[in-house]
């Protein structure tokens, strides 16, 4: 049972990209390391030259992320802080939000999520007309 | 299991990381390892053979990094060795500069970082020109 658990993440990374209620959505599943994280970069840099960019990137069915993923999310949350942009990562593994804090990334302007539908409606509550 | 010793040459190719974390996953599965510390450890080993291809051969040619593991008692221990450019290891990083993100020792020193809180011991023994040894150890639950 072990063994099937950590040999079924082996190899295995995709991305979807997909929108909802106007907010864009990169989902990602597997493993993101140093031979998978420039697909990841070059998908999360489509979204950061846009004015007021923002992404809710779903890490949920990842498995593995190192520092070279996290970096890439790091120069993501880096070019769209210069626009006022977030990226709310969706994530509930405690392997993973550990790597989060530890890099530094929770500082920035990076929110975390516990759920796709939380993440969503923060999107939604960031650019809500104001009524004044 | 006590006392074996299993080593790993491979090609400075990112291709061969998750290879790494495949054969640690079979040895740390096969100890009295938790799957927190077994994550703990693959990553940990994944990130210094990931700073091998990053940083150790930018001057000269790429050779193997040899990866040992060695079966202990009270825990694994894990050497990385390449005969790389060696680097500073009083430079290493601690978080991403948001300012020098360009910066390509940005991740080598992040990844030091998550090799430290992951593991139990950690030592680097690196000389400019020469090359590195990366040399870490967890200690198995029963131990702790």
């Amino acid at each position: 049972m072990l063994y099937h658990k950590v040999y079924m993440s082996f190899l295995d990374f995709n991305i979807e990209c997909s929108e909802q209620s106007g907010c864009p959505v990169v989902k990602m599943s597997g493993e993101v390391d140093i031979h998978t994280y420039t697909d990841m970069m070059k998908t999360l840099q489509s979204y950061i030259e846009k004015p007021e960019s923002s992404v809710v990137l779903n890490i949920l069915n990842v498995d593995y992320i190192d520092s070279t993923g996290l970096g890439a999310i790091a120069k993501c949350a880096h070019h769209m802080d210069k626009n006022n942009g977030l990226i709310y990562v969706v994530c509930n593994k405690p392997q993973i939000l550990k790597l989060f804090d530890i890099c530094g990334l929770t500082k920035k302007n990076v929110s975390m999520f516990e759920t796709e539908a939380l993440a969503v409606k923060a999107f939604g509550d960031q650019f809500k007309p104001s009524n004044g | 299991m006590a006392n074996d010793t299993l080593s790993l040459t491979l090609p400075t190719k990112s291709d061969y990381a998750g290879v790494v974390r495949l054969m640690l996953s079979g040895i740390c599965a096969r100890m009295d390892y938790s799957m927190d510390d077994i994550e703990n450890i693959k990553l940990a080993v994944s990130e210094a053979y990931s700073n091998v291809i990053k940083h150790a051969f930018k001057q000269k040619p790429a050779s193997d990094v040899t990866v040992t593991f060695c079966v202990l008692a009270d825990g694994l221990k894990i050497c990385i060795h390449d005969q790389g450019d060696g680097f500073d290891v009083n430079g290493k990083k601690t978080e991403y500069d948001f300012d020098n993100l360009d910066d390509p020792s940005v991740g080598m020193g992040v990844g030091l970082t998550f090799i430290e809180s992951l593991m139990d011991e950690l030592n680097i023994d690196s000389t400019v020109g020469t090359g590195t040894i990366i040399t870490m150890f967890k200690k198995k639950s029963s131990y702790n």
